[in-house]
């Protein structure tokens, strides 16, 4: 069970956090504020481990030791920890959902840090006059997949429910949604972010999205603040406690931070499935660095 | 109940957005007689471009549609041909092959989850024999003993045929569980014993389940892993007594023949090949319009529009056994005048006549004889090339007179405009062939190219929406439903229930094919992993189409498809065979063998042409006329060259044709 700490904004020229961790999980980064928050993370840490997920080998690499999902539960790495720290700036969804699993499963009182660092903007990509709501933000979109461990075989009734949070790349959720690539859901809902990390984005990402809404109906519209992690881990929580008998699915497609509520969640309940699809991220997608979020969580069994 | 809308006509296009039983949905295609299955019990593969209604074939055959609640007689010779759906979760047989299990467990898994899929609905359809309507009564199988030969792979308490059903959401959850690396390892279970033995009973049970067999439609093959292909190849090669399997696929998708042993599957032998578009693309348009024209009345008629006054037969469109009523003369004439009432189409001479009372239209046609007389240094005046009742020769005088050659001096031409009064026999213009029908149809799209408030006429009309829909029911579906949904939106007061009455005019459907048409494109980036790629490559052929378009001479009109020479390069080859292929699969592009051109049997003969529904976006030609024979580097420019890359192939078009882009801000300026 989770308790909650109040979210604060690190200034920008705070060189670390109030508190300081065991163990801090970083990937490489791959924009000015992702280099912002490693070097704060690194501050913040006895120790800092890249991690990645390879959806190929369904292994993770922790600190270059590769652990093949199937054999995570036996993983004693972590066995030395209480209080972890995740950069969520770096970070893709799938190591968050896959270590917080792990760090759920160590059945002891622990506590768990996020921190994520807004862009100040991103680059535009203009490939063709309609694209004027797009961005470079990845290299390419693929197939949605699963992540081992997360899934139901149910995900392929006729009775599941799909929940997307939804970014500004309306490709993700399409092909999520594209019966020819597999996909069929009785009912779906997106979640869209506002308030967004800077007034208007919002328009961005639902003018992405206008031609798919049509397509695909959406059950009922949710919104969620894109920088607050608490908010999305309460709104997928409500959205369950709301379903009857439906298989519930999530597509975590949003910004980061709504990520983050949504692996927390899925941490803990073994009956939400989630489908992802590793998006590339593009060199340089974002420029600047905005506001920087942390929270904290304790973990108590 | 609520009025009709039109927009609710095609709102639902897809199969999928329909329940499983589509008793009442289904349309028996017009080539039905060359589809269907009957009682031959060979494995069929189904194969069929996106949009083309495979898995709605597929259902049609399936037991919730056999044995459909709205059917009122059901014959006994049923249950001789009962079909079973699965279509794979592409996703669980991707995690599959991956290294989450030995490569020795990998085919015991796949097929054991496939197996309690095909038994899932097997096991439905058992219960679906005990139907009222069936001929002699339901049979009630549920309560028949399960064969003592399955016990083995059963629990205890499963006694009866009913029981089956809950015994395989156990083994559902149990797989799951195991999957999931929790739980203890399934007992696996491969589904061709269970129908074989289970059928063997019913053969006993019910005289009229002596024969009784069962389709397995998989439904997206192509999605499966090549390992599991073969698996599935397996039984195509080798069918049970009761059972065959038979499979659906995507035109041009990459599958393999091969089973897991040494053999292959082949046509005829193994399967027969369903091809649901083949009559459709190969000159049978004819065929594809009544199918459309059918589809379009039932439709309108299902949703509530009152056909009074309207001959139309919705339980023909049922009877397989009525199909010849079908290809009479009378019927199609009927059928085809009702849908061309809906969407009704102007002649050429007709757009023509309209241009000429067009105020902008006929700035831009005297800016182009201007341009024209220019050339030749000529002082006739514009108004000589106007002559009255000859639209069509009116407006081609603007393209022939921006042509360098003698043969069209404005003398000549005042000549031959003189003639055509005179003596129109004699007049070049005149006939198949000449001036006015060769030029007319490129020089229309001159006149309309880029001018969003005049939506091009030549788009509109229900015929030109089956010419944009090449053989593809759903794009047919999407322009006639973006036509309805502009029609209703500008007369929410007028709004008529009586589909006599309902004629949608030219200029919207001409606008709602432009926005189905930027619909449909702006979707290509969705199609696969190689969606980007596929829309830099459309919106750049496009583009260059387009500009072969706004040249003034028309020398070359209605360019839309390509070839590729010299292409020596193997790296350039391997890249450009990729996307070509995966626009094929796509239906991006289209392969076509090049019928002029027989001289070589390289790249050279084959045609790759631009989806016609693509076409009122640029505001080109959807009619295959003439190509461009590309290199294999201007190819690679357009699929995967830098934006400035592409610029300069444009510039060198540009000075090629001397289409003169430059000056369009001005001859364009309307």
């Amino acid at each position: 069970m989770y308790k909650f700490n109040t979210q604060i904004d690190i200034a920008f020229n705070q060189k670390k956090l109030p508190d300081f961790y065991d163990v801090a999980f970083s990937m490489k980064p791959v924009d000015e504020r992702g280099k912002h928050s490693c070097k704060i993370i690194a501050n913040s840490a006895k120790k800092v481990q890249e991690v990645f997920y390879d959806n190929e080998s369904l292994s993770i690499s922790i600190s270059e030791e590769s652990v093949c999902l199937k054999d995570l539960k036996n993983f004693d790495g972590f066995d030395c920890f209480d209080t972890f720290l995740f950069d969520s700036t770096t970070l893709s969804f799938a190591e968050i959902l896959i270590l917080l699993r792990k760090v759920v499963g160590l059945k002891k009182d622990c506590k768990i840090g996020f921190i994520y660092s807004q862009p100040c903007r991103y680059e535009k990509a203009y490939a063709d006059p309609q694209d004027t709501h797009s961005f470079s933000l990845s290299n390419q979109i693929n197939q949605v997949d699963y992540i081992p461990g997360f899934n139901s075989l149910s995900q392929q009734g006729s009775n599941v429910f799909l929940l997307a949070f939804v970014g500004f790349e309306d490709t993700r959720l399409s092909r999520a949604l594209n019966p020819d690539e597999g996909s069929s859901y009785s009912d779906f809902s997106p979640v869209l972010c506002v308030p967004p990390f800077i007034t208007g984005w919002e328009n961005h990402s639902l003018m992405n999205h206008v031609k798919l809404f049509q397509e695909f109906t959406p059950y009922e519209v949710h919104f969620t603040s894109a920088f607050s992690f608490v908010t999305s881990y309460n709104k997928v929580l409500s959205i369950k406690q709301s379903l009857s008998t439906e298989t519930f699915v999530i597509a975590p497609f949003g910004p980061k931070p709504t990520s983050v509520g949504v692996a927390l969640c899925v941490a803990e309940n073994e009956d939400i499935s989630v489908i992802y699809d590793f998006p590339s991220q593009a060199e340089g997608r974002s420029c600047g660095v905005g506001a920087t979020h942390y929270m904290n969580v304790l973990l108590e069994h | 109940m609520a009025n009709p809308e039109l927009r609710s006509i095609f709102l639902i296009n897809r199969a999928e957005q329909y329940p499983l039983d589509v008793w009442n949905e289904f349309v028996i295609p017009i080539n039905f007689h060359t589809l269907d299955m009957k009682n031959d019990r060979k494995s069929v593969i189904i194969i069929g471009g996106r949009g083309s209604g495979k898995t709605m074939f597929m259902r049609y055959f399936c037991h919730q549609t056999t044995f459909s609640k709205n059917r009122t007689t059901i014959s006994s010779e049923e249950t001789r041909n009962i079909g079973i759906y699965w279509k794979p979760d592409i996703k669980f047989c991707r995690f599959l092959d991956k290294n989450w299990f030995s490569d020795n467990e990998k085919e015991h898994v796949f097929l054991h989850y496939a197996s309690l899929y095909i038994l899932q609905d097997f096991f439905c359809a058992l219960d679906s024999l005990n139907h009222k309507e069936l001929a002699g009564g339901g049979i009630d199988i549920c309560s028949a003993p399960i064969p003592k030969s399955l016990n083995p792979f059963l629990d205890d308490d499963i006694n009866k045929l009913g029981d089956l059903s809950g015994y395989i959401e156990i083994q559902i959850s149990i797989f799951d569980l195991w999957v999931k690396g929790e739980g203890e390892k399934p007992k696996f279970l491969t589904f061709n014993i269970f129908i074989e033995k289970i059928c063997e009973a019913l053969s006993k049970l019910d005289a009229r389940l002596n024969g009784v067999f069962f389709r397995v439609f998989i439904d997206e093959f192509e999605n499966l892993k090549f390992d599991q292909q073969r698996h599935i190849n397996d039984y195509i090669k080798n069918p049970g007594k009761f059972f065959s399997i038979n499979i659906a696929r995507r035109r041009y998708s990459k599958v393999t023949n091969e089973t897991s042993g040494f053999e292959q599957i082949t046509n005829i032998h193994d399967y027969r090949l369903i091809d649901l578009e083949k009559q459709f693309l190969d000159g049978g348009k004819k065929d594809f319009s009544l199918f459309a024209a059918e589809i379009l009345i039932f439709r309108a008629i299902q949703k509530g529009f009152n056909s009074e006054g309207v001959v139309f037969d919705i339980p023909l469109l049922k009877n397989k056994d009525r199909l010849c009523e079908r290809y009479e003369n009378n019927y199609k004439k009927n059928v085809l005048e009702i849908a061309g009432n809906i969407f009704p189409q102007l002649s050429i001479k007709e757009v023509a006549a309209n241009v000429i009372c067009d105020k902008a239209l006929m700035n831009r046609w005297e800016k182009q004889v201007v341009a024209g007389l220019k050339i030749h240094n000529s002082k006739a005046l514009i108004s000589e090339f106007m002559l009255d009742g000859e639209p069509e020769a009116t407006l081609v005088t603007a393209c022939l007179l921006n042509r360098t050659s003698d043969k069209y001096e404005p003398a000549v031409i005042l000549n031959e405009l003189n003639l055509l009064k005179t003596q129109p026999a004699k007049s070049k213009f005149s006939g198949d062939g000449g001036w006015s029908s060769t030029n007319i149809y490129g020089q229309l799209l001159y006149l309309y190219i880029g001018l969003r408030a005049k939506p091009c006429p030549l788009y509109a009309g229900f015929d030109r929406f089956c010419s944009l829909a090449r053989g593809n029911l759903r794009v047919f579906q999407e322009l006639c439903h973006q036509s309805f949904v502009i029609y209703e939106s500008e007369n929410m007061m007028n709004n008529t229930f009586h589909l006599p009455q309902i004629s949608i005019p030219i200029t919207i459907q001409a606008e709602a094919a432009r926005i189905a048409s930027d619909n449909l494109l702006s979707e290509v980036e969705k199609f696969g992993n190689k969606g980007q790629a596929l829309k830099r490559m459309a919106y750049r052929l496009g583009k260059l189409f387009q500009i072969a378009q706004k040249r003034k001479t028309q020398s070359e009109p209605e360019i839309n498809h390509f070839s590729i020479t010299d292409e020596n390069k193997a790296l350039a080859r391997e890249q450009i065979e990729e996307l070509l292929s995966e626009g094929n699969i796509w239906s991006v592009v289209y392969t076509q063998r090049d019928t002029k051109n027989k001289s070589s049997s390289d790249r050279k003969t084959l045609d790759y042409i631009l989806n016609p529904i693509y076409s009122p976006y640029f505001g080109i030609s959807y009619r295959r006329k003439r190509k461009l024979t590309l290199t294999s580097q201007e190819f690679l420019t357009i699929i995967g060259g830098s934006d400035d890359d592409f610029e300069r192939l444009i510039s060198q078009y540009d000075d090629k044709w001397n289409a003169n882009l430059n000056d369009q801000s001005d001859l364009f300026n309307v």
